[in-house]
């Protein structure tokens, strides 16, 4: 096992970085709209399978496909906002989840009509690998790390140095003091689900070459980001982090014992850590 | 004070219902005969699934508690005996008895770590529970997998299951309405003591932990004991629909599908689809959704299509999408007030 370590913890942090992507969407939706969105992992599969398609159907160039798989994860989520979430926003929280659960349904069974139920994958930036310990890890799969970090970067400034990120901040701290202040809440709303749409839609063009994207991929993505958002505390986007990447390193670990239970396990974990610490791993 | 306090439902306020839902399931064979025989078969199932339903909806509905994993305990009344039954070649009834009370337990030592959480948390645990228990179910080899269990024994019930086609006032019935029967006798003492539950005091504790977990505590009331309880409750009974599933409705056969997710995020459609807060919604909400599906699956099939699923999933999460946005409490609930507008609206362009 020890000289395959280094491949397990590369390829768990690269997973995790992905999972920490889907969770900073959800976690900036939920921060600033209040709605638990169980839709987010359809967002990643609108993103990965719309590159792929571009690429593989109609030959465009990925630095073309990889914008316009993103562009229309966040048009998904603008048109999500618009038409599910905002005629709702009086319903009660649990009518809300559920209500971002049919959206998942409808997404889902959408994207399977729109590209069919094939898998679909993309070319990986480079197909050359790199020795760790006595396995390879695809370069590919290491240029994910920066992708994402540099992801993260641009959304901490967003939020730090736009007016657009500062008004989100403030409905995500105070609805009502936010409105009073002149901002709109249902602006800031559409404007979170968009990008936090797009965040999704991002870890899915990344992963797509990975692990080939179906139309029903999302549940189980969506599933791990929600996860690791609740991991690191609700609302923490340096949790979110935190909490994606001990998500895909756990799950990395525990494929080298059982790749059957993988799923199973990671969930068992989560739930576990879920009843130790509900504020989450990072909380203060 | 005295006339805030509700007066109590007239007795045959709450018994009619009950006595309806009896007369309807009696003649129901009656009607589903010949061409229609298949109807019988699709009544089970519903029957199977508002027994879920009725425990979920006291749990969500008026105690306010989001469950998305029953389907996991459902799971659990159906596989406990059934391995029991298949794999250790236990009889029959003594398998059942003891996979209901291993559900139970299991679901009481799981209530208690996760009713401590609230909202969302609780949501996604017990989203995490249902899927574990799911994808268990379709892994394990001792469940037969994927293939599931087949060539279960069945219930015979002194041979009343087992009769072949009958006569019921003068009309031969179909062999399958005993069954419908047995499930749906299952169904209508469920229901019965829900509404019961529900409009007596304890019922009342209920709707206080929904719409006030503090204020309910503060006026004396353990809300943590009364949610486990509830909690454990629901999930009885999830696994008592899920014996009557696999011992009654099914010719001995189960397969880990009918307990995935889809099946988790049916019942928490069926549900909401009625309305959260009332007993006979869950019921509706059980009879609409099962025959809906029907409805597509016939449709497809008569338009040549094979695989039907995916126009239900869309079908299903537009209709609770639409439903969850024009009246959040729910179809019966909502479709109460809009007669209510209409009256209204009735009487006053008579009075004009």
């Amino acid at each position: 096992m020890s000289d395959y370590l280094g491949v397990f913890f590369a390829n768990g942090i690269v997973i995790g970085c992905i999972y920490a992507l889907i969770a900073l969407g959800f976690n900036v939706i939920y921060s600033t709209t209040g709605v638990i969105n169980f839709a987010q992992g359809e967002f990643v599969v609108v993103g990965g399978l719309t590159t792929a398609w571009l690429c593989s159907s109609l030959s465009w160039p990925l630095y073309l496909a990889a914008p316009a798989g993103i562009a229309a994860a966040a048009l998904a989520g603008l048109i999500s906002y618009y038409v599910a979430i905002r005629p709702a926003r009086n319903a009660s929280p649990v009518a809300l989840i559920i209500l971002t659960i049919a959206l998942s349904i409808v997404l889902k069974s959408g994207a399977s009509f729109v590209w069919g139920t094939d898998h679909y994958t993309l070319p990986k930036l480079s197909e050359q690998s790199i020795a760790v310990g006595k396995g390879t890890v695809d370069l590919h799969a290491f240029l994910i790390i920066p992708i994402s970090a540099l992801l993260m970067l641009l959304l901490a400034g967003f939020f730090r140095y736009t007016v657009a990120g500062l008004k989100m901040r403030a409905c995500a701290s105070d609805r009502d003091g936010a409105r009073l202040c002149g901002v709109s809440p249902d602006g800031a709303g559409a404007r979170s689900f968009t990008l936090g749409a797009a965040l999704a839609g991002a870890a899915g063009v990344v992963i797509t070459p990975m692990l080939s994207m179906l139309f029903d991929s999302g549940t189980m993505l969506g599933l791990k980001g929600f996860s690791a958002a609740i991991l690191g505390g609700l609302g923490n986007p340096v949790g979110c982090v935190v909490g994606g990447l001990i998500i895909g390193v756990l799950e990395q670990f525990i494929t080298y014992f059982s790749s059957g239970y993988k799923d199973i396990l990671a969930l068992a974990i989560v739930v576990i850590l879920l009843l130790i610490r509900p504020k989450g791993i990072v909380s203060r | 004070m005295r006339n805030m306090i509700p007066r109590a439902k007239p007795f045959w306020k709450t018994y009619i219902g009950p006595l309806i839902l009896a007369l309807v399931v009696l003649v129901f064979p009656l009607f589903a005969r010949g061409d229609y025989a298949y109807l019988i078969e699709l009544g089970r199932l519903c029957g199977v699934y508002v027994i879920i339903v009725v425990g979920l909806t006291l749990l969500m509905g008026y105690t306010g508690q989001v469950s998305l994993g029953h389907a996991g305990f459902y799971a659990l009344g159906a596989y406990i005996p059934a391995v029991l039954v298949n794999t250790y070649h236990w009889p029959l009834t003594a398998a059942v008895l003891v996979g209901l009370t291993v559900a139970v337990v299991v679901s009481a030592a799981l209530a208690s770590p996760l009713l401590r959480l609230r909202g969302n948390h609780l949501a996604l645990a017990t989203l995490c529970v249902g899927i574990i228990i799911g994808e268990s179910v379709a892994k394990f080899k001792i469940t037969g997998g994927v293939d599931g269990i087949v060539g279960l024994p069945q219930f015979r019930l002194f041979g009343f299951l087992e009769m072949s086609d009958f006569r019921l006032l003068g009309v031969t019935v179909d062999a399958g309405a005993a069954k419908l029967y047995v499930i749906w006798a299952v169904v209508w003492v469920c229901v019965t003591w829900a509404l019961q539950l529900v409009s007596s005091p304890g019922g009342r504790v209920l709707r206080a932990v929904e719409g006030d977990e503090d204020a309910a505590q503060s006026l004396g009331i353990d809300t943590y004991k009364v949610k486990v309880k509830v909690f454990v409750v629901s999930c009885a009974l999830a696994a008592l629909a899920g014996v009557l599933y696999a011992f009654v409705h099914t010719e001995g056969y189960l397969a880990p599908e009918a307990f995935g997710l889809w099946m988790n995020v049916q019942l928490v459609m069926m549900v909401v689809i009625g309305g959260m807060g009332s007993i006979w919604g869950g019921v509706a909400g059980g009879v609409i959704l099962t025959g809906l599906h029907e409805i597509i699956s016939l449709v497809g099939s008569t338009l040549g299509a094979a695989d039907t699923s995916r126009i239900e999933h869309i079908v299903f999460g537009l209709l609770l999408g639409v439903i969850l946005i024009l009246s959040p409490s729910g179809m019966i609930p909502g479709l109460r007030r809009l007669a209510r507008t209409i009256s209204r609206l009735w009487t006053k362009d008579r009075t004009l």
